[in-house]
């Protein structure tokens, strides 16, 4: 299966302004990110405020660019292309946002939001855009009558759902879900996110899914990233991240997760104070200064992601100087 | 170098450019002949005076400005003293003025808000609004024609015209704050009002604040920043009424200086006083901002 | 007697020519220690019913009518001014964004000592120290120096426990928390449910919660409520919920959820969506989603009837 996207080393730099307008500090929301996605396959991005995982998405979009590093579509390096060549490549990688009810363009009809994307990337004939437009519609579960409404006569899942159709509208290869299920309803965020999953086998797409519910992510990925302040600290296999997670903040952020059931018993992984703002982050591994199993060398020598075992990469000191803790 | 002292240098650079040019402007546009104008002659426009002498002139001026030729007058008075005296005429205007206006117009506008209630306070936002509307001419002239229906049944607070005692003074401040007042009573209302919007208005009624500790402590602290932020918006309307103040009142503050040394063809008074005019806007202009930064500064910080 | 006894709250919106329904009638009771969760999507009415418990709701709000008893004191019936004196001392509340809900400009610490001055918990010469004292109970690291602090200085979860400091600064019998976490992220969240735990047990104080995480829900309700378009559709112990659910609505909603422990190739879900709070349905108001619906649910409401102990539930399906 070939790649579809591969990022190698991503970084971005925002600057803070501060006393009387001069740039100061620096924030490093994406501090060296590498992974790829492959062909029918969602990439799950996990993590809490602050790690970067919305704006790594927002650098693939090539909405904001990146300070360094490289993002690779199919192959080719977008990170270098001119502004030509990028509009060209958007229709191959669509988002979806987390709000629906600033997604849309209030003034916009359904149908002419849906058939923007169509005209724009010539995706069919002009004559075609309404018959194309009803079967995107009935793709995404709304019928043809809905076609003439504008947004704010839909609810929240259905906007969701016009979002998606969006989406899809341009046969795109690679869709970015940024928190698409976050602002809905517990009950409508099961119906949006089978309808994704249906899509995805239909179409064939890849999604690069970025939450911050766990459970969620468990569902929807086949791989999944857990960030923290900017860098991936474990990616692998979903079921043997979940199952078996190494990661010290890894470890946290599962146990922390409420589950409903109240039977429940089990071992809370405490975590000490709270996380760093981006600006001072902690010199060596960035998570040490709240990590249970700290160790001297945590606290000047960054840990990089190394595999243990295939498919299953974690960046800590600790599998390196501790055997036995690999598989606790 | 340090970015925040670089950041303050470009600022005092520009400044002290923007000044520059000012100043040649000021004097450029003194200079301007009467009849100068732009004539269409054999199909082509040209200038009756070639721009050249005009900058020539005006190099002049500023040339002999600089060695001090301002100091008197066209008649042989001493301008020095002229111009400092009715700037301290006008300082004491503005000031009272200003303080006035801060005064009325907040607590009109707390008056004027809803406060939370969904009460109608439209009848009370008119008689606020009514001031703005009306051109400035005409409401000096009300308050006139008010003094002197005063002084006909026998009160004498105030004296119409003139200057000399502190009672000279009262009405013109009066006159001078009413629109700014009616300016920042609007601003005061709009800010309390979006102020009892906010969440934090609703969590501090759920700790039991009784309504007028709401509007003291919690909505006024971040209302008062808000209406600091517009100050700056009333400095040229002030200066402006200022001059239709002084003018109506026979105030003999700056502006009338300027009127008076302009009639007279008193080239260097009038170049003066412009520039000190200007320096009067600058100084309030500058010393809002100040106060912007102040009361702001905590609200700024709400990114980290 | 309970600590807060509610009985047939209705709290109507009236907005242009439209009749909000947003709480049609419930009544539920707080015992004193207890946890009650109520539990719901948006549009159910929840947080609808904390503001009205709290007298919080404004036009174009009303409380149409019910009883909100409080130590047998109907609060409704209180003054203005008596309102504010329960309100924070015996009754408190915190809320889902806790940067919104402190005040930008005052000082962290000033903020919690007003808390006690309105209702001089202590004299004015103590309240500073007091204000410190509750600081660390929160477990708010240096807390004379940060007392001084603006809440910008703060992180989310610092912001919250400020709120609860505040919230149980007069000691206050009952708590409500209207989606304490919501906002927060789950490493944060875990820390300020635990602390509200802990609050609860060390002040002897009941808790309203409400929220839309039956994760939240089975962690720490002793009884739980869930809403529906403004109507209890289900009211059980957290046990007997979560072990035999018995509404539609309860069902579906503990099914579509995914499970952090488990994964699953297709999520149940329930079918359409939430109406229009102006356009609730006739009968009962799931009926439009309810895999189970008959004609009978079409066309009358059921009532709220309790089945087994402890364990009520308005739907036709277990009537008989």
């Amino acid at each position: 299966m070939n790649k579809i996207i591969e990022v190698k080393d991503l970084t971005k730099q925002f600057a803070v302004t501060s006393k009387l307008g001069a740039k100061t500090e620096f924030v490093k929301a994406v501090n060296g990110v590498s992974f790829d996605v492959l062909e029918g396959e969602t990439l799950g991005l996990v993590g809490e405020s602050g790690c970067g995982k919305s704006t790594t998405g927002r650098l693939i979009l090539r909405l904001i660019k990146p300070t360094s590093g490289d993002i690779f579509l199919e192959g080719k390096n977008i990170n270098q292309i001119s502004d030509k060549e990028l509009r060209k490549i958007r229709k191959d990688i669509q988002v979806v946002f987390q709000n629906p009810y600033s997604a849309l363009d209030p003034k916009m009809t359904i149908s002419d939001i849906l058939s923007e994307p169509l005209s724009i990337h010539k995706v069919v004939h002009k004559y075609q855009y309404e018959k194309e437009v009803k079967r995107l519609l009935s793709l995404v579960g709304l019928s043809e009558k809905d076609m003439k409404k504008f947004p704010h006569e839909f609810s929240g899942g259905q906007r969701q759902r016009i979002g998606i159709a969006r989406a899809i509208a341009t046969k795109p290869k690679f869709i970015i879900c940024d928190e698409p299920v976050s602002a809905l309803d517990v009950s409508v965020q099961s119906q949006i996110l089978n309808l994704l999953t249906e899509l995805q086998n239909e179409l064939k797409v890849s999604y690069l899914f970025i939450a911050h519910g766990l459970n969620v992510i468990r569902h929807m990925s086949n791989k999944v990233g857990v960030m923290y302040l900017g860098k991936i600290v474990e990616i692998g296999d979903v079921d043997e991240i979940y199952n078996n997670p190494i990661h010290p903040y890894t470890k946290t952020l599962l146990s922390s997760a409420p589950i409903p059931d109240p039977f429940n018993d089990r071992e809370r992984q405490i975590i000490k104070g709270e996380v760093p703002s981006p600006i001072n982050i902690p010199a060596g591994c960035a998570f040490h200064p709240r990590c249970q199993h700290a160790m001297e060398i945590c606290k000047h020598k960054m840990p990089f992601l190394k595999g243990s075992g295939s498919q299953h990469k974690v960046a800590c000191h600790l599998i390196d100087y501790n055997e036995k803790f690999r598989g606790e | 170098m340090n970015p925040v002292i670089l950041n303050i240098l470009k600022r005092v650079f520009s400044t002290i450019l923007i000044f520059f040019i000012f100043i040649y402007v000021t004097v450029f546009i003194t200079v301007i002949p009467k009849d100068f104008t732009i004539k269409k002659v054999d199909d082509k426009w040209t200038v009756t005076y070639p721009i050249k002498n005009i900058v020539q002139i005006v190099n002049y001026n500023l040339k002999s400005l600089a060695q001090g030729e301002y100091k008197t007058t066209s008649n042989g008075k001493d301008a020095v003293l002229l111009i400092k005296n009715s700037l301290s005429k006008s300082i004491k205007l503005l000031t009272g003025g200003l303080l006035l206006a801060m005064i009325i117009g907040i607590l009109k506008g707390i008056f004027d808000s809803r406060r939370g209630n969904s009460r109608d306070s439209s009848l009370k936002v008119l008689l606020t609004i009514i001031p703005i509307s009306l051109p400035d001419i005409l409401v000096v002239a009300l308050l006139q024609s008010f003094a002197i229906w005063l002084i006909q049944h026998g009160i004498k607070i105030f004296k119409v015209a003139g200057s000399g005692t502190w009672q000279h003074e009262l009405l013109p401040i009066i006159a001078l704050s009413i629109l700014p007042a009616a300016y920042i009573a609007r601003v005061t209302a709009m800010s309390i009002e979006s102020c009892y919007d906010k969440e934090y208005v609703k969590a501090a009624i759920g700790k039991g604040c009784s309504s007028r500790r709401i509007l003291w402590n919690h909505v006024m602290r971040n209302a008062i920043g808000i209406i600091f932020e517009s100050l700056s918006n009333i400095t040229s309307m002030i200066i402006g009424n200022m001059m239709i103040v002084e003018y109506m009142f026979s105030y003999p503050g700056i502006t009338q200086l300027l009127m008076n040394s302009y009639k007279s063809y008193d080239r260097n008074t009038t170049i003066v006083t412009i520039i000190v005019i200007g320096i009067i806007y600058f100084i309030l202009d500058t010393l809002f901002q100040a106060i912007k930064h102040v009361t702001f500064k905590p609200l700024k910080e709400e990114t980290a | 007697m309970s600590l807060l006894e509610v009985r047939d709250l209705k709290t109507y919106f009236y907005i242009g020519n439209q009749v909000i329904k947003a709480v049609d009638g419930i009544s539920f009771s707080v015992e004193r220690n207890e946890t009650l969760a109520i539990v719901g999507e948006s549009g159910s009415g929840k947080s609808v019913t904390a503001l009205s418990v709290m007298r919080l709701i404004n036009p174009p709000g009303k409380v149409i009518e019910g009883d909100i008893n409080y130590n047998n004191v109907n609060l409704q019936k209180l003054s203005e001014k008596q309102m504010c004196m329960v309100r924070g001392d015996r009754v408190s509340m915190i809320y889902q964004e806790p940067m919104m809900s402190l005040n930008p400009a005052i000082s962290v610490g000033e903020q919690i000592r007003e808390a006690l001055l309105i209702h001089k918990t202590v004299p004015k010469s103590e309240s500073k120290k007091r204000a410190i004292q509750l600081m660390n109970f929160v477990s708010i690291p240096e807390a004379q120096v940060r007392y001084n602090d603006l809440p910008a200085k703060f992180s989310g979860g610092m912001r919250q426990r400020i709120m609860i400091a505040i919230a149980i600064a007069c000691n206050p019998d009952l708590l409500i928390a209207d989606e304490p976490t919501t906002a927060l992220d789950v490493t944060i969240q875990s820390e300020i449910m635990e602390l509200l735990r802990s609050m609860k047990n060390k002040l002897n104080m009941s808790m309203l919660l409400i929220t839309h995480d039956l994760g939240v829900v089975a962690e720490n309700a002793d009884r739980v409520i869930v809403m529906y378009c403004g109507k209890i559709m289900e009211e059980a112990s957290v046990q007997d919920l979560f072990r035999k659910p018995m509404h539609p609505y309860t069902v579906g909603l503990m099914k579509c959820i995914p499970r952090i422990d488990s994964s699953v190739d297709k999520l149940y879900s329930i079918p359409g969506y939430i109406p229009h709070p102006s356009q609730f349905p006739e009968g009962c108001r799931f009926n439009d989603r309810c895999e189970r619906a008959t004609d009978k649910c079409r066309e009358k409401m059921p009532e709220l009837i309790e089945i087994h102990e402890g364990h009520k539930v308005r739907c036709w399906q277990h009537h008989d």
